[in-house]
């Protein structure tokens, strides 16, 4: 939607059509439509706000757009309750069962994100974030415990080799067997 | 595979040396007729040529080069089934070389409790006097 149409915003109005017929005849890609579906302003008046919900399909009851100024950008496209697709009954008989949606339901404003082949957040989880970041850190915590209490520890006995340095042979080291010297 | 932990366990860790540690003592005590010193058989500049690892650089290095050479007798993929006699010989000086490094450590501990002996003694007569 973003960056859509600047050609349109260019030229006078009457000329909108005359776009889309050059495109056409050229044979190039369909002509845009999307700005044909773009939401419009933030409703003010009373009036504005009846004839939104209804462009929308819902009641005025239910029609609340974002608040103004917000960053969702949405203009007078309803602030929807947002129920992911993957936590719709996948045992009601929707009218559009790939989707979980009945027919002109309207759609939340990221639906697309919440499909479910994208992103779901998660239903009765086991545990909330704090506890998870408690468990690692506790976790963590007694590693690092152990470790300082063990490590240098003269009192705690190390599982180890019995052997000494390694000898490698340098300028002023002298290193013996256990052979007898030769006399 | 537990008996170093518990002998440290039973006798005490002042008198078990340390994994990897130097001997303390005199390296002579106790040898009335001496010990034979190590002694490096190739020189520095060979064991460079050869491109020894540095690990590889101890008291068995001849042992190392003999093996480096036959290796590059073959070719790459017959490596592994030549050179027997030699990877064997390296095998041997480096368990040669364990066992002296093994036998270094119990010599240190055995010390150990000979001094701690010493000490007892020295400090039972100082109490008597």
């Amino acid at each position: 939607m973003a960056g859509l149409v600047k050609l349109s915003k260019l030229t006078p109005a009457a000329s909108k059509a005359a776009f889309s017929t050059m495109t056409a005849r050229m044979g190039a890609s369909p002509a845009p439509w999307n700005y044909l579906w773009k939401p419009g302003p933030y409703p003010e008046t009373e009036d504005e706000r009846v004839q939104a919900a209804k462009k929308y399909g819902l009641c005025i009851e239910d029609y609340k757009p974002y608040p103004k100024g917000s960053d969702v950008m949405a203009g007078d496209y309803p602030d929807m309750t947002l129920v992911p697709e993957a936590h719709r009954d996948p045992f009601y008989a929707w009218d559009c069962p790939e989707y979980r949606r009945d027919y002109g339901e309207p759609l939340h404003e990221s639906f697309d994100m919440y499909r479910e082949t994208r992103y779901t957040p998660p239903k009765n989880d086991a545990f909330t974030w704090g506890q998870r970041v408690q468990t690692m850190f506790m976790l963590f915590g007694t590693f690092l415990g152990l470790i300082l209490i063990c490590e240098d520890n003269t009192w705690i006995p190390k599982i180890q080799q019995p052997v000494s340095a390694i000898q490698t042979p340098k300028a002023g080291d002298v290193h013996y067997t256990f052979e007898p010297a030769d006399k | 595979m537990g008996a170093t932990w518990t002998r440290e366990f039973w006798e005490g860790p002042e008198v078990t040396p340390k994994q990897y540690s130097k001997p303390t003592f005199d390296p002579l005590l106790g040898f009335p007729e001496g010990r034979k010193p190590r002694v490096m058989t190739v020189s520095a500049e060979e064991m460079e040529a050869v491109q020894l690892t540095p690990f590889e650089k101890n008291y068995c290095a001849e042992a190392h080069i003999a093996a480096k050479v036959c290796q590059w007798k073959y070719p790459w993929f017959l490596n592994g089934f030549n050179c027997h006699h030699e990877r064997h010989a390296v095998d041997e000086c480096l368990h040669q070389d364990y066992i002296i490094r093994m036998k270094e450590w119990e010599r240190e501990r055995r010390l150990r409790i000979r001094q701690k002996k010493i000490d007892a003694a020295n400090a039972a007569e100082d109490m008597d006097e």
